[in-house]
């Protein structure tokens, strides 16, 4: 087998392990299944994703790993065949689901002092629809549950992993990321 | 399409999303004392006699009450310094602690706004439907949640000739899904679904280990299957190993 043939059946059996596993596929399973290196399947997904430009699918990165699937701009034709995605969140739960995302481990007290509403419907909604789950327990009194966002979540939003996330806009970005515990010194000369 | 919506207030001059009033009181471009803050709600609760959409009222009353609380700071007039310095000091603390909250609740709904933005793209990507468990349906394979009820009553069953106080260490469902969690956690194979009630537990202890298996099938923490009608049920983590 030359070369050239060797790497083309490597392409067309990368194809087959995207479509065949349907979501997310880490770089590293698919070497494995390859039996090639991991920069060798690096690269396959390069070429694929060429091959691809003029076609309906796209090979996507996103949650880890990575994935075949549809071209947003023919979602249209797509949903007249199969069932619609669920009902897009709500502003209070895209909200709630923010403050989770950017502040994780993190307890619904300290969800809630951000909103300043009350946000444990909006906790169990996004539990329910597994974008956020619970992590652990945060030490001290209660001990209330923490919670993290899922993989779900990320392919749902479509994000490699959680550095992916859009930058929080504005000042003191790193303060905001930072958890803060109740009134810290606030002394910030401006 | 329940997509919650800043509400449209009038209040003044200013006509337009309560949340962009919040944020133009805050910046100071609209003085609250001028703003005749009661007739804004009265004009809100007036248009709220159709219908009441839960999610925008609560939008609503957040943010009203964010302007009353400004409004109120605003007009009380500056304590009287008795002692010395900290009330002052506590009363520009507390301006600059709601300032401050103002400013970070306003990079979240930014960053919310993001969020929204993605999920309208990825919305409309499509993947091969991976498995069933993925699909929203609880993840059974194989067997109904009246399969594995039966299956808990055989176990009920086994304890049941015993008469049992109720241990004095309190067994919680958290606890129990824990240890479900940590039991499935290191077998990648399944645990058996008998195994997880240890022939000598107290009713009270097979009971709550049930409805822990069962939030946590609820969860889509764990995977129940049976490969063959009466075979053994299997249980597995979901997610968990790669």
């Amino acid at each position: 087998m030359t070369e050239a043939d060797r790497r083309r059946t490597l392409l067309c059996a990368l194809e087959c392990l995207l479509l065949a596993s349907g979501g997310p596929v880490p770089l590293r399973r698919l070497a494995h299944a390859l039996q090639c290196p991991e920069e060798e399947a690096e690269s396959l997904l390069e070429e694929l994703q060429r091959d691809y430009q003029t076609r309906g699918l796209m090979v996507q990165h996103v949650a880890g790993g990575y994935q075949l699937c549809t071209r947003p701009q023919y979602a249209d034709y797509v949903t007249r065949l199969v069932a619609q995605q669920p009902e897009p969140l709500s502003r209070a739960c895209l909200e709630t689901l923010a403050v989770v995302a950017y502040r994780q481990p993190v307890t619904r007290a300290e969800v809630e002092a951000v909103r300043g509403a009350r946000s444990d419907h909006h906790l169990r909604r996004l539990v329910e629809r597994n974008l956020i789950r619970e992590v652990g327990r945060k030490p001290g009194p209660g001990t209330p549950i923490l919670y993290g966002t899922t993989e779900l979540f990320l392919r749902q939003f479509g994000l490699r992993d959680l550095n992916d996330l859009p930058p929080l806009e504005g000042r003191r970005v790193q303060d905001m990321l930072r958890p803060h515990g109740g009134q810290g010194p606030e002394e910030q000369g401006r | 399409m329940s997509e919650g919506r800043s509400p449209t207030v009038k209040a003044g001059e200013f006509e337009g999303p309560i949340h962009e009033l919040v944020r133009r009181a805050h910046a100071g471009e609209v003085d609250l004392r001028e703003v005749d803050l009661a007739s804004m709600v009265r004009g809100y609760l007036e248009g709220l006699r159709q219908e009441v959409d839960l999610e925008e009222a609560t939008e609503f009353l957040w943010a009203a009450a964010v302007l009353v609380e400004m409004k109120s700071k605003l007009l009380l007039p500056p304590k009287p310094a008795p002692p010395e310095a900290p009330p002052e000091e506590e009363a520009a603390d507390l301006e600059e602690r709601l300032r401050q909250h103002l400013e970070e609740y306003q990079v979240f709904r930014e960053a919310a706004e993001a969020l929204a933005a993605l999920e309208a793209v990825q919305r409309r990507v499509f993947t091969r439907p991976a498995d069933q468990t993925s699909a929203g349906e609880l993840p059974l394979v194989g067997l109904t949640v009246d399969d594995l009820f039966a299956a808990f009553r055989r176990v009920l069953e086994r304890s049941q000739r015993r008469v049992e106080e109720v241990p004095a260490e309190g067994v919680s469902v958290a606890d129990r899904m824990r240890a479900i969690l940590a039991a499935l956690a290191s077998a990648p194979e399944g645990v058996l679904f008998e195994a997880l009630f240890e022939p000598e537990s107290p009713r009270i202890v097979v009971i709550v280990t049930f409805l822990a298996l069962l939030e946590l099938v609820r969860r889509r923490r764990v995977r129940v299957a049976q490969t063959e009608p009466f075979g053994p049920i299997r249980l597995y983590a979901v997610g968990g190993a790669a």
